[in-house]
C-alpha cells in the first residue's frame, strides 16, 4: 500500500524515531511503514491520521482497489 | 510501552532466571553425586530447573505482546519457524527411534533446539526487514 506517511513527516521536520516516539511504535515501524513494507493495523492508520490532523485515506492509496 | 523498556523488562527476568536455573542444575548434579536421595525426591528436585525455563518461556512471550504490532509480527514469525522446525525434527526422529531403531534423543533438547532455530530465523527475517539487533 502507498502512503504519504514520509512527506507527512519531513513537512513536520521529525525524524522517524520522533514519530515513533509519538506513535508509540518502533522507528523500525515507522521505516516499514513509509518503504511499503509493511501496512498498519486500522488502530494505528487511525493514530497516524488523527496525528496528522487528516483522514486515513489522505495518507494510505489503496492500490488493490485500482 | 516503549521496544528498549519491553527489551529491559524481558532481560531482567532472562539473566536471573537463566541463572537460578544454572545454579539449580549444579545443585542437584552436586547433591545427587554426594547423596542417596530415594526416587520421589529426585523426581521433585529434577521439576526445579524446569521451573526456571517456564519462567524465561513466559517472559519471552510477554516480550513479544509488548512490542509493536510490526516487530511483534517478526517475532511471531521467527517463532512459528522455530516450532515447526523443532516439531519435524522431532517427529521425524522419533520415527527413526521408533521404526528403525536410531538412538534416542533426550527430549530435554527440544527447548534448547526450539531457541536456536529461532534466533537463526529472527536474524534472517529482522535483517530482510531491516531491523538490526538491539531487540532480541
Amino acid at each position: 500500500m502507498k502512503n504519504r506517511l514520509k512527506v507527512l513527516r519531513a513537512e513536520r521536520d521529525w525524524s522517524q524515531a520522533a514519530l515513533g516516539g509519538k506513535l508509540d511504535v518502533s522507528r523500525q515501524t515507522i521505516n516499514a511503514i513509509e518503504t511499503g513494507r509493511y501496512d498498519p493495523s486500522l488502530p494505528l492508520a487511525f493514530k497516524i491520521a488523527r496525528l496528522f490532523a487528516c483522514t486515513i485515506e489522505d495518507i494510505f492509496e489503496d492500490t488493490e482497489g485500482k | 510501552m516503549t521496544q528498549k523498556h519491553a527489551h529491559r523488562r524481558y532481560m531482567k527476568l532472562f539473566v536471573p532466571a537463566m541463572a537460578m536455573y544454572m545454579l539449580s542444575i549444579l545443585g542437584i548434579s552436586f547433591a545427587k553425586k554426594n547423596a542417596t536421595m530415594p526416587e520421589p525426591l529426585l523426581y521433585g528436585l529434577a521439576v526445579i530447573p524446569a521451573v526456571f525455563i517456564l519462567i524465561w518461556i513466559w517472559g519471552h512471550m510477554r516480550y513479544i505482546t509488548e512490542l509493536d504490532e510490526y516487530l511483534r509480527g517478526l517475532q511471531v514469525r521467527a517463532v512459528l519457524i522455530g516450532m515447526a522446525a523443532i516439531m519435524a525434527v522431532s517427529t521425524i526422529w522419533g520415527l527413526l527411534e521408533e521404526l528403525a531403531a536410531a538412538p534416542a534423543i533426550p527430549i530435554f533438547f527440544i527447548v534448547p533446539g526450539f531457541y536456536f532455530i529461532y534466533g537463526l530465523a529472527y536474524l534472517v527475517i529482522g535483517k530482510r526487514a531491516g531491523v538490526k539487533g538491539g531487540y532480541l
